[in-house]
């Protein structure tokens, strides 16, 4: 599979705050692929990088192009929504929809079309007199319309209710992914995307702390409920993180044999957010 | 190609101002054609020879004395123009003003209208010339303005609201959506405002003609395509001249719309005239300052403190038959004339610098934040 995108010591600083610490990773197409990070972990920092938005140190490859200096070629055949506030407040519906299907070539007017007839946005109406939840369905109709190879997602869904949250990523994965296409989604709300991604990366000061598939996750990871007697045993196999809880103490181990881990108490699959909380704790301590 | 008309119209859709701004003012002026108030005021017809005052009636007193005065008119060639008023000319006013008091007390009441009645055709067209480059100027003035604050806003506004990163999205280079703007800022705008001064032309000519047909005048003067065409003629010459020239100040103004971080309009004007204060206090010149005024001046300066360069306002005469004195050959010979002035080219080439700045910060401004 080929790789879309390829980050080799990817590095930004903005003064002297570094955002990003000589990251590397590849996506490949396909992929449904999470970025997940703190508030400040270097994730729209990434993106922009990504996008050709912002000038950075080290090597990145979006669909073979220079994102920074081939910028204008990339747009081609990336899509992105950096987030719901981004249309502009004064344009018409009708107007973003003949503006687009003007000027990108990817624009399949049909499909935004029937997207829309799905809604109760009026075509005469402005940005600024939709609600949020209608401005995210238009920028949902008007991304889903573009055939791009790439498409990213800044925090897509922020600030919307989680009913709207769920549509948004059904309608992505039913009307707009097919198999080929890429999606790169950073987002808050681990689990909603939670089900969707086929990959998954932690991103913390900078540096990525996690690049993985889901079913990597599923084999690599363990939670462990200690048994209050095999707390020491299960102290010394090194684990990410130790949580107290109801009684019993949850252990999160990574790569390790999953036989040793059943002797010491219940084993399970953590859940994205558990693991996510592990890993950012473990990158603070 | 289409792309780039598409960029020009979504400047309109956002901005639309620029054509709503000349649409009121066209309609303030219907206004004040149908209402009549358009034309009031004193009329001073060649040098001190009074006609009628503001909204008052002509009285036979007065009729008498303007005929003493225009007894006295001569013809004169002053500076290579005709002045004053010929034999011919005389004749013809001095009957009208006899056939004038004749006529009702009330109906002689609308003064440029009388003054047209009582005017040889000569000085008619003059007046009307005159009209016509008052709405010209007005327009042209008004579109300044529009020009002005789009270019101010042109990138700002983008920005202010997070939008660029929408437009950012779209598979259109920085340098494409910058100059939509450029051209946007000057071509548009020009354009607008001549279909709106000849639309402005049209109007006033309709109220006035009303006016003088209902003192049994002649109103065809207004159609008459000397001066009609040379008004419009002189608006386009004023406006593509006025394209190029203000070429530098429209991209100047898209320099501080990309880069303010706010209020570009503070960001635009206190600079400059910083340094104007600076130069005052520090040299005691204003050298600053007189480029300013020139460039912003300039067509201006050029083509309306001197009354002979308005077409239609100073019309000679040519094997009896009257025709305004500038013609479309003259206009484009001084068309070229400007463009050929090395403060033009300067411009020109300040201007293109200064749109690759905006380009630039188009590109690269908020990369960081």
């Amino acid at each position: 599979m080929t790789d879309l995108i390829e980050a080799a010591g990817l590095s930004k600083n903005y003064g002297e705050t570094r955002a990003l610490d000589g990251i590397s990773f590849k996506v490949a197409a396909g992929k449904i692929v999470g970025l997940i990070g703190p508030n400040g972990a270097g994730k729209t920092t990434a993106l922009k990088a990504m996008l050709g938005l912002t000038r950075f140190d080290g090597a990145l490859t979006v669909l073979g192009r220079n994102p920074y200096r081939q910028r204008h070629e990339l747009m081609q055949d990336v899509c992105f929504i950096a987030d719901v506030a981004v249309l502009p407040r004064w344009i018409r519906v009708q107007q973003v929809i003949d503006f687009i299907g003007a000027t990108h070539p990817r624009f399949r007017r049909d499909v935004c079309e029937r997207f829309l007839a799905r809604t109760s946005i009026k075509r005469t109406s402005r940005v600024k007199e939709l609600s949020k939840g209608m401005v995210t369905q238009l920028n949902l109709a008007l991304v889903i319309a573009i055939d791009a190879k790439l498409l990213v997602l800044d925090e897509p869904t922020l600030g919307l209710d989680i009913l709207m949250r769920k549509q948004f990523y059904e309608t992505l994965l039913n009307d707009y992914y097919d198999g080929e296409r890429t999606i790169l989604v950073t987002t808050h709300q681990v689990e909603e995307v939670e089900h969707i991604l086929t990959d998954l990366m932690f991103i913390n000061h900078g540096r990525i702390v996690l690049d993985a598939s889901m079913e990597d996750l599923a084999t690599r990871y363990v939670q462990l409920a200690v048994r209050p007697d095999a707390a020491e045993a299960a102290q010394a196999l090194g684990p990410i993180t130790v949580r107290k809880g109801l009684g019993r103490v949850h252990m999160l181990f990574a790569d390790k044999p999953r036989a040793q881990l059943d002797a010491l108490g219940d084993t399970g699959v953590p859940s994205v957010a558990d693991l996510f909380v592990a890993l950012m704790e473990g990158g603070r301590s | 190609m289409n792309r780039f008309s598409w960029l020009v119209r979504r400047e309109i859709w956002e901005h639309r101002g620029i054509w709503i701004a000349p649409a009121a003012v066209l309609l303030l002026l219907l206004f004040l054609a149908v209402t009549g108030y358009l034309f009031i005021g004193d009329v001073v017809i060649d040098d001190d020879t009074p006609v009628a005052e503001t909204g008052k009636p002509l009285t036979d007193e007065q009729i008498n004395r303007i005929q003493k005065a225009i007894e006295k008119r001569e013809q004169t060639i002053e500076e290579g123009e005709l002045r004053g008023w010929t034999a011919e000319e005389r004749e013809e006013s001095l009957a009208k003003l006899e056939a004038l008091k004749k006529v009702d007390a009330s109906k002689r009441r609308v003064s440029p209208a009388t003054a047209l009645k009582i005017l040889p055709e000569s000085k008619q067209l003059k007046i009307v010339g005159l009209f016509y480059a008052a709405v010209a100027a007005l327009m042209f003035i008004v579109s300044g303005g529009i020009a002005f604050f789009y270019a101010l806003d042109a990138l700002y506004s983008d920005r202010r609201d997070r939008s660029v990163l929408f437009w950012k999205s779209l598979p259109l280079s920085d340098a494409e959506t910058v100059l939509a703007k450029f051209f946007t800022a000057t071509v548009v705008i020009a354009v607008v405002a001549v279909i709106a001064a000849l639309a402005g032309q049209l109007i006033v000519a309709g109220g006035a003609a009303a006016k003088v047909a209902m003192i049994d005048g002649d109103p065809s003067i207004f159609w008459k395509p000397a001066v009609l065409g040379t008004a419009l003629s002189w608006s386009v010459l004023l406006t593509v001249v006025s394209v190029f020239w203000y070429a530098p100040l429209v991209a100047y103004l898209l320099v501080v719309s990309a880069w303010a971080s706010r209020g570009p309009f503070l960001w635009a004007t206190l600079p400059p005239m910083a340094v104007v204060m600076l130069e005052k206090i520090a040299l005691g010149t204003r050298h600053v300052g007189d480029f300013l005024i020139h460039r912003f001046m300039g067509p201006m300066k050029a083509m309306v403190n001197d009354a002979s360069n308005v077409p239609g306002v100073v019309v000679r005469e040519t094997d009896g038959n009257l025709s305004a004195m500038t013609s479309v050959a003259e206009i484009a010979g001084r068309v070229l004339d400007f463009a050929m002035s090395p403060a033009m080219l300067i411009g020109l080439i300040g201007a293109a610098a200064l749109v690759a700045v905006a380009i630039w910060g188009r590109r690269y401004r908020d990369e960081n934040t």
